[in-house]
C-alpha cells in the first residue's frame, strides 16, 4: 500500500507540474503572439501619423510654392515690383491675400530684393522696408544668389512657417524673390481630422526671441526646455506629455508609447529641420491608446481562462485515471 | 375659376419668398466659409435615460464671428465691449446676421441667450439652453460602460460653403464640464467635439459639430444586482446535485424550480435593463445559466443516477472518482467562466 501510494504521490508530483507547464507555455505563447499583433498595430498606426505629418509638410511646401509662382508671374506684379511701387503690389494683392490668410492658412507674403532685403510685407506693409534678413534667413538668401526657387521650413520676424520662395524676373532681368509662409495649424489640423492625434509644433525659444520680433510672445507655460509652442489643435493635452525629455531628444522620426497617470499614449515626434538642415523644433502627436491596452488585457484573461480550463480537465482525468486504475482497486486489500 | 387659382399661386409665390425675407442676409464682405467658433460649457446633467435613450442637462453654447459690418470705436462709444441680454439681445439678434445654428437632438424647455460685440466686430452670442437631448447610447459594456452623450450643434440654413465651425485654443478652453454637473451613478470624465457635415435634402453639405459629454457608469451596484441573484438561482439545485444524497426526482425538481427561476430572472432584467443589446453581460449570464442548467439535468439523469451508473459502468469506482471530481471542478468551471465574461465586458472591447 505505502508503495502504491508513493507512487500514486510519484505520478502526481509528475503529471500535474507537466500539465500546469504545457497550460503555461501554450497561454504564454497566445499573449505574445497577441502582443507582437497589438504592437504591430500601434506601430503602423504611428507610422501612418508619421508619413502623414511629413506629407502634409511637404504638402504645404509645394501650395506655398504654388502660390508663389503665381504671383512670380503676374506682369502687373513684375511691373510694380520693377518700379518700386509698393502701392501698386498691394492694391493688387492684398485682397486675395487676406481670403488666403483667412480661409487657406496663409500667414506670409513678403517681397525681397537681393541679397536679402526685405521690399514689402504683405500683411505687415509698414514694417520693415529694407531690412537685411541675411543674418536669419538662408533661404532668402540662397534663392537671391542661386536664382532658384526654394522650399522649406524656417523662422523668420513673423515665425516659424512652411515657406515657398520664388523669382521675379523680367525682359530686363532679375528682379528679386517672393516668399509665401504657410502657418502650421493647416497640417496640425489635417493631422487631427485624419488620426484623431492630438498635435502641436514646437520652435527654438532662442531663435523665436531672436528672430521672430513682429509676434509677440506666448504665455511662460508654452515655452518648455527652451522649446516654444507655436500651434496645437488642444494645448491641454499636448502639454501633458511635451516633457522637457521629449522635446529636447527630437532630433530623428521617433514613435514611441508611454504611460502618464495609468493612461497608455502613443506618440510620434517629427523634427523640423530648416533650410541648412538645423533642428529648429518638432511637432509632437499624441493619441490615446487605452483600447490597445485594453485587447491585450482581454487577449491575456482569455489565454489564463483556457489555460486555467485546460489544466482543471486534463489534470482531472489524469487523477480520475489514477485513483481508478491504481489507488482504489487496492484499498479493500486494506 | 383661373383667377383664384393664380390668386392662390401669387398668394404661394409670395410666402415662399418671404419665407426668410425678414432675415439679414449674409455679411457680403466677409471671406467664405465664415467661421463660427463653437465653445460649449456643461452647466449640469439632471438625468440620464438610457432606457428612453435621451438625457437631460443645462449648457452654454457660445458662438463666435467675426462681421466687420459692426466694428465700433471703443474711445467713440465709451466701452470696449456691447453686451446685450435677455429682451435686448433678442432685438439685437434679430438685426444682425447670425449664422442660425441648432441644436439638432434637443427638446429645449428654456433659453436665455446674451450677445457681446467687440470693437473689431466680432460678436459672441451665448445661449443658455435646458433641455431634453436625445442620444444613441452604447450598451453592449454595461455595467461597465462609457457613454459619449451628443449635443449636436447643426446649420440647417447656411451650407459648407457659406459658414465652417470651428474650434480654436480660445473656444477650447472656454468648453468644460461645470464642477455641478455631478450624477449618482456616473462620473463626468471629459467633453470632446467632433466636427462633421450633414447631407441636406437639397444635396449641400451642411456643418456640424458635436459635442460630446463623456461619463463612465458606476457598475458596482448594477453587478451586484445581475450576479448575486444568478448564482442564488444556480446554487440550491448545484448543492442538491453534487453534495447531498437525493434522489434523481427530488433533484429534477430542484432543476425545474431552478430553470423557471431561471426564467423569472431574465423576464426582470429585460424588464430592468430592456436597451441593453442581445451580446450584454445580462444575456451572456442566462446562455450561461441556461447551459449550466441543461449540463447539470443530463448529469443528474446519468451519472448521478445509481440505476444508471449501476448498468453502464463495469468498474466500480470510475462513477464514484468522477463525481469526486466533478463536485469541486463544476462550481470552479462556473464561476470561472462568468468572472472571465465580466473581465471581458469590463475592458470595453467594442470601443
Amino acid at each position: 500500500m505505502k508503495i502504491l501510494l508513493s507512487q500514486y504521490r510519484k505520478i502526481l508530483l509528475v503529471v500535474i507540474p507537466a500539465t500546469l507547464l504545457m497550460a503555461g507555455i501554450s497561454a504564454y505563447s497566445s499573449i505574445i503572439s497577441h502582443q507582437h499583433v497589438f504592437e504591430g498595430c500601434k506601430q503602423r498606426e504611428l507610422l501612418t501619423t508619421s508619413t502623414l505629418i511629413q506629407n502634409d509638410l511637404q504638402e504645404q511646401m509645394n501650395k506655398a510654392a504654388a502660390r508663389a509662382s503665381i504671383v512670380v508671374n503676374l506682369p502687373a506684379i513684375k511691373e510694380a515690383f520693377r518700379a518700386g511701387d509698393r502701392e501698386q503690389i498691394l492694391a493688387r494683392l492684398l485682397p486675395s491675400f487676406l481670403i488666403q490668410r483667412d480661409r487657406y492658412g496663409v500667414s506670409e507674403g513678403q517681397f525681397h530684393t537681393a541679397p536679402a532685403t526685405s521690399f514689402l510685407r504683405i500683411y505687415a506693409p509698414e514694417d520693415g522696408h529694407g531690412e537685411d534678413l541675411s543674418g536669419f534667413r538662408e533661404m532668402v538668401v540662397s534663392t537671391n544668389k542661386e536664382h532658384e526657387p526654394r522650399k522649406g521650413v524656417e523662422i523668420g520676424r513673423r515665425g516659424l512657417s512652411i515657406r515657398g520662395i520664388d523669382l521675379l524676373k523680367d525682359a530686363d532681368g532679375y528682379i528679386g524673390s517672393f516668399e509665401i509662409g504657410m502657418s502650421f495649424n493647416t497640417v496640425l489640423e489635417n493631422v487631427k481630422k485624419n488620426t484623431g492625434f492630438e498635435a502641436g509644433a514646437f520652435a527654438n525659444e532662442d531663435m523665436m526671441t531672436r528672430i521672430a520680433t513682429l509676434i509677440s510672445k506666448p504665455d511662460n507655460e508654452r515655452i518648455i526646455a527652451g522649446f516654444r509652442n507655436v500651434e496645437a489643435t488642444d494645448w491641454n493635452v499636448i502639454k501633458a506629455i511635451a516633457t522637457p525629455e521629449l522635446l529636447t531628444s527630437a532630433t530623428e522620426v521617433r514613435m514611441e508609447t508611454k504611460n502618464i497617470a495609468g493612461t497608455d499614449y502613443g506618440i510620434v515626434i517629427v523634427p523640423l529641420l530648416d533650410y541648412k538642415g538645423s533642428n529648429i523644433g518638432s511637432i509632437i502627436a499624441v493619441q490615446v491608446f487605452d483600447a490597445y491596452r485594453n485587447q491585450m488585457t482581454a487577449a491575456i484573461v482569455n489565454a489564463i481562462a483556457f489555460a486555467l480550463l485546460q489544466v482543471l480537465v486534463l489534470a482531472g482525468i489524469i487523477v480520475v485515471m489514477i485513483n481508478v486504475m491504481f489507488v482504489r482497486p487496492t484499498e479493500p486489500l486494506k | 375659376m383661373m383667377r383664384r387659382l393664380s390668386i392662390l399661386f401669387l398668394l404661394l409665390w409670395l410666402s415662399s419668398g418671404s419665407l426668410y425675407a425678414d432675415e439679414v442676409r449674409i455679411p457680403e464682405n466677409a471671406s467664405r466659409p465664415i467661421k463660427i467658433g463653437v465653445a460649449v460649457a456643461v452647466n449640469s446633467i439632471s438625468k440620464v435615460n438610457d432606457q428612453a435613450g435621451n438625457f437631460e442637462g443645462s449648457l452654454d453654447l457660445q458662438l463666435r464671428w467675426k462681421d466687420t459690418g459692426l466694428a465700433f470705436d471703443f474711445r467713440e462709444m465709451g466701452t470696449n465691449r456691447m453686451e446685450f441680454t435677455r429682451d435686448a439681445a433678442t432685438k439685437k439678434l434679430a438685426s444682425i446676421w447670425a449664422p442660425a445654428l441648432t441644436l439638432a437632438n434637443a427638446t429645449i424647455q428654456s433659453m436665455e441667450q446674451g450677445i457681446f460685440i467687440y470693437p473689431d466686430g466680432t460678436v459672441v452670442l451665448i445661449q443658455r439652453v435646458k433641455g431634453i437631448f436625445d442620444t444613441k447610447y452604447r450598451l453592449g459594456a454595461f455595467p461597465f460602460d462609457t457613454q459619449e452623450l451628443a449635443v449636436r450643434i447643426v446649420s440647417e440654413r447656411y451650407d459648407t460653403n457659406q459658414i465652417m465651425l470651428t474650434q480654436d485654443q480660445d473656444d477650447i478652453n472656454d468648453s468644460k464640464l461645470g464642477k455641478n454637473v455631478r450624477l449618482s451613478a456616473w462620473q463626468p470624465k471629459r467633453l470632446k467635439f467632433i466636427t462633421s457635415r450633414t447631407r441636406g435634402w437639397n444635396g449641400q453639405y451642411f456643418p456640424e459639430i458635436q459635442a460630446q459629454i463623456v461619463l463612465t457608469r458606476l457598475p458596482f451596484a448594477h453587478l451586484l444586482s445581475i450576479l448575486m441573484p444568478f448564482f442564488l438561482v444556480m446554487l440550491i439545485p448545484t448543492i442538491a446535485t453534487l453534495y447531498a444524497k437525493l434522489d434523481l426526482e427530488k433533484r429534477l425538481g430542484f432543476w425545474s424550480s431552478s430553470i423557471l427561476a431561471l426564467i423569472a430572472l431574465s423576464f426582470t432584467y429585460a424588464a430592468r435593463y430592456a436597451m441593453l443589446p442581445s451580446d450584454s453581460i445580462v444575456m451572456q449570464l442566462i446562455i450561461i445559466g441556461s447551459g449550466y442548467q441543461i449540463v447539470m439535468i443530463i448529469l443528474s439523469v446519468t451519472l448521478f443516477n445509481t440505476q444508471n451508473t449501476d448498468r453502464g459502468f463495469s468498474n466500480p469506482f470510475i462513477v464514484p472518482e468522477i463525481i469526486t471530481y466533478l463536485r469541486w471542478a463544476i462550481p470552479l468551471v462556473l464561476i470561472g467562466l462568468v468572472l472571465t465574461r465580466v473581465i471581458l465586458t469590463s475592458l470595453h472591447l467594442e470601443d
